[in-house]
């Protein structure tokens, strides 16, 4: 069935996004900006709004709605995200570790990743630096904060007897990615 | 060469990572234990905390129990999880402060072993993609030598 959809929108589908990519404008996004929803209250509470959001709708404002019902229809879909400009490749249900301590969140909070640089099924990507959040939703949780097993490493210097042990226990955070979806 | 995904085994899939992740949101510590000795000087910092600090931090967290007990000894702090498990703490000459970085620690984790993991990410799911083959390439585009 795709490799139909695939011979039919070729025209459609892929030759605005060729030609944006040359003439888009680069703007740069970091993982702080993006909002944190809470369980509890979801509703009730005011999110931030990303600083750079204006910026982006006229940017890809040339990518409709109606080119990616290919990608709409599609059960499976994957996503590159971008976390701290750290890209993650990842479909629904995989768990994330993220080498560094979480200090904004706590176990159980949604996070809203903005920073998606690609999303797909097996014969069409959407690629884009990063693409529109009103086009898609990527959104995980966070399932621990633990912190990486201890690591001995032995230092030692030349023409000398003496050993140091450099004791290392980094933070790590799992996230569990719930949800992506084009809206 | 190229696997197809059936659809049904997807749905069976994404049913069963919403069950874990809604399971996952439930704390995973459900006791702290907290020993400390009456008269010793290694556990002041951790009889301060008792002190000042254990009824606001108990009230912020309602689902987790929190049990005192006396005991001769350098002071200790135990987390019990809903898997089993058990980690303990050992915090003789420590500050209040970091008495309670480490409980906090105890507080996020799930009581699972520390392992390492080879990649960024871990999962279950079939690769969307499919692996890559040359033989079902479009012969247009293929490499001739």
């Amino acid at each position: 069935m795709n490799s139909l959809f695939r011979s039919a929108l070729r025209s459609s589908i892929r030759q605005p996004l060729v030609g944006k990519s040359f003439t888009k404008p680069v703007s740069t996004r970091f993982f702080n900006n993006s909002s944190i929803l809470f369980n509890q209250n979801a509703s009730n509470t005011t999110t931030t709004t990303p600083i750079f959001n204006q910026e982006i709708k006229e940017s890809s404002s040339s990518v409709s709605q109606d080119s990616l019902w290919p990608l709409k229809l599609s059960n499976e879909l994957y996503a590159i995200v971008k976390v701290h400009s750290n890209p993650f490749l990842v479909t629904k249900g995989d768990i994330m570790t993220l080498p560094y301590h979480l200090k904004t969140a706590e176990v159980g909070d949604i996070l809203n990743f903005t920073d998606v640089s690609c999303v797909g099924s097996r014969n069409f990507t959407l690629n884009d630096d990063p693409i529109d959040t009103n086009l898609i939703s990527v959104k995980g949780v966070v399932i621990e904060k633990t912190k990486m097993p201890m690591r001995i490493t032995e230092v030692t210097k030349r023409r000398n007897r003496r050993v140091r042990h450099a004791i290392s226990k980094p933070h790590k955070t799992l996230v569990r990615v719930t949800e992506i979806e084009l809206k | 060469m190229v696997s197809v995904h059936s659809s049904y085994q997807y749905v069976k899939l994404c049913f069963l990572g919403n069950i874990i992740s809604y399971i996952l949101t439930i704390p995973q510590c459900k006791r702290i234990i907290l020993q400390f000795d009456k008269t010793g000087g290694s556990s002041k910092g951790l009889r301060e905390f008792l002190r000042r600090r254990l009824e606001n931090y108990a009230t912020s967290n309602p689902k987790i129990e929190f049990k005192i007990i006396e005991k001769a000894g350098h002071p200790v702090i135990k987390g019990e999880y809903i898997n089993g498990r058990e980690k303990a703490i050992c915090i003789r000459n420590l500050n209040i402060d970091i008495i309670q970085q480490k409980l906090n620690l105890l507080r996020e984790s799930s009581g699972a072993q520390l392992t390492r993991t080879k990649g960024k990410v871990t999962s279950l799911n079939e690769s969307i993609r499919g692996i890559w083959s040359p033989l079902h390439v479009d012969p247009k585009n293929r490499h001739k030598i």
